[in-house]
């Protein structure tokens, strides 16, 4: 059996983009990087200021009025499973399943807010937009770290803005990620030419695993390039406009694909469903693979029986620490991880039917 | 996700290059980016002792941040930096390492000694208008326009015509 999970119900029982608008944007990741003046970075901290900065930060945020009742989980705390149930919840492209004592994670209950403590930087403060209100989110995080900054000295350099153990990281110390579905430009073999035209040396495109060539679930990462010479506005702005480009591209294709009544396309989508309703042993990355066509699917009306919020959810749910969470299991063994997980959701696709003719 | 690593084990940039070593019966297999000093050191046989970039050994010379004992060497390989002390001792090698990464904007390489940073300060609340995401829609709808991309022009106008209808703060992505 697993260990039980040591973090509170709200993060377990919502996912960041179960209720998001967009069929083609998911999510938006705003990460903000600080540190403390009057400490050495973590890298050369000593284990008695690792505890110091935790107390420090934690009581700040815990304190924070534009935090919903926020909590703080020690990290020698919670188990491996915990972690990678965070990792998972808040979209992580860094993993931090070896954080130790010292460090921390503050979260509130409105499931989109992480805050870091002493994982690469003192501090990363993290947010999830899934409603499509990027100044809103943005706005939020900012008035989190003002209102620390209040007490809080900051390391800042006139030069170098605010200063952060990766030197790529420092200025703004803000990394903006918005996460794009975009499996018709993957399978149309149109989405390296639709990068090269739609962005510029502003924006970084990748995957949840890395380059653009092997993109999980086809799920585009557009983030801003530099943190260093550039406002926030210009950062949030640099990448709404690559994203909605790309967005538009993709929609575009869409919307040629379903007129055409492309076959190619169809075969695609009937060849997922069929893969995810018959399947009994499924890796992370073909069921993401199968799920995204089944999303496009629905998207080209030739899926029915199941919302988009729904597979939005299953694109959470069928990665590892949450697939644990659901089935009671630990799954350290990768094919008893890969029978629930097919399991899991050919109960999900009980309701899903091919609307292709 | 993650179940291999997707950035350099020594540095942070893209993996370009698997390194596998045979050694008796064991192989290991490092992964780095293309320009991975450890790259230089594995192919010309130079091996790098253990903690070599962490702190100046006796009679060992060389830049170092006085405050936290970060050497430059551990700097130019990758690592992290120790306090916010180092970024005045390394100024000028960590501007140099940016222009060349572009990691900063090409109108700011020029700034010899100058403000690199122009965005927030501290004790500075920075509130960007909600009037942004119209902003960039409506760039987007020009772009496209200029390019005579009539499909993706119409969906960029369904956009920006939801958004004022809505208001800002309830528009979508």
């Amino acid at each position: 059996m697993t260990e039980k999970l040591n973090l509170p119900p709200f993060l377990v029982d919502h996912t960041p983009w179960e209720s998001g608008p967009n069929p083609i944007w998911l999510a938006t990741a705003f990460t903000l990087h600080r540190n403390l003046a009057r400490y050495h970075f973590p890298s050369k901290l000593s284990p008695s200021d690792f505890k110091q900065i935790l107390s420090i930060l934690s009581e700040k945020l815990l304190a924070s009025p534009t935090l919903k009742q926020p909590t703080c989980l020690k990290a020698e705390e919670l188990n491996p499973h915990d972690k990678e149930f965070l990792y998972e919840h808040f979209l992580c492209t860094d993993g931090f399943q070896n954080s130790l004592g010292g460090q921390g994670f503050v979260v509130d209950t409105s499931g989109t807010f992480l805050g870091l403590i002493n994982i690469e930087d003192h501090l990363l403060l993290k947010l999830i937009d899934s409603q499509g209100t990027w100044e809103s989110a943005w706005n939020k995080l900012n008035q989190v770290e003002t209102t620390l900054g209040e007490s809080i000295e900051f390391a800042f350099s006139p030069r170098f803005g605010y200063l952060t153990s990766e030197p790529n990281v420092c200025g703004t110390g803000l990394i903006t990620q918005a996460y794009l579905h975009v499996p018709a430009l993957v399978h149309t073999g149109q989405l390296q030419e639709a990068l090269v035209k739609q962005t510029d040396d502003n924006i970084l495109t990748h995957g949840m695993e890395g380059t653009i060539d092997d993109l999980a679930g086809d799920l585009l990462i557009v983030s801003n390039s530099f943190t260093l010479g550039q406002t926030e506005e210009n950062i949030l702005q640099s990448v709404q406009l690559a994203s909605m480009k790309i967005m538009a591209l993709e929609k575009a294709l869409r919307t040629r694909l379903k007129s055409e009544n492309n076959l190619d396309m169809k075969d695609h989508v009937s060849r997922s469903y069929g893969l995810l309703l018959h399947s009994y042993q499924l890796q992370t990355k073909e069921t993401l693979a199968a799920l995204s066509l089944l999303k496009l699917g629905l998207d080209l009306g030739w899926i029915e029986g199941v919302t988009d919020g729904t597979l939005n959810t299953l694109f959470f749910k069928c990665r590892r620490a949450h697939l644990a969470e659901i089935v009671g299991a630990s799954l350290i063994d990768p094919h008893e991880a890969a029978s629930k997980r097919s399991d899991f959701i050919r109960k999900q696709m009980e309701k899903i039917h091919l609307k292709i003719n | 996700m993650a179940e291999r690593p997707v950035e350099c084990s020594h540095c942070k940039r893209p993996i370009q290059v698997i390194y596998k070593e045979l050694v008796g019966d064991t192989i290991t297999c490092t992964e780095m980016c293309a320009e991975c000093p450890l790259l230089e050191q594995r192919l010309h046989g130079q091996v790098r002792t253990e903690g070599s970039s962490e702190s100046l050994k006796e009679g060992e010379t060389g830049l170092c941040c006085g405050n936290c004992r970060t050497t430059l060497e551990s700097v130019q390989t990758g690592n992290p930096l120790g306090c916010s002390e180092c970024y005045a001792v390394f100024a000028d090698v960590l501007v140099a390492e940016m222009i060349d990464a572009e990691l900063i904007p090409k109108s700011m390489t020029a700034r010899k000694n100058q403000p690199l940073h122009i965005g927030k300060a501290p004790h500075i609340s920075l509130s960007i208008p909600s009037s942004s995401r119209l902003t960039a829609l409506n760039e987007a709808l020009n772009e496209a326009l200029k390019k005579e991309n009539y499909e993706q022009a119409a969906w960029l106008r369904d956009q920006i015509k939801e958004l004022q209808e809505k208001g800002p703060d309830d528009g979508k992505a």
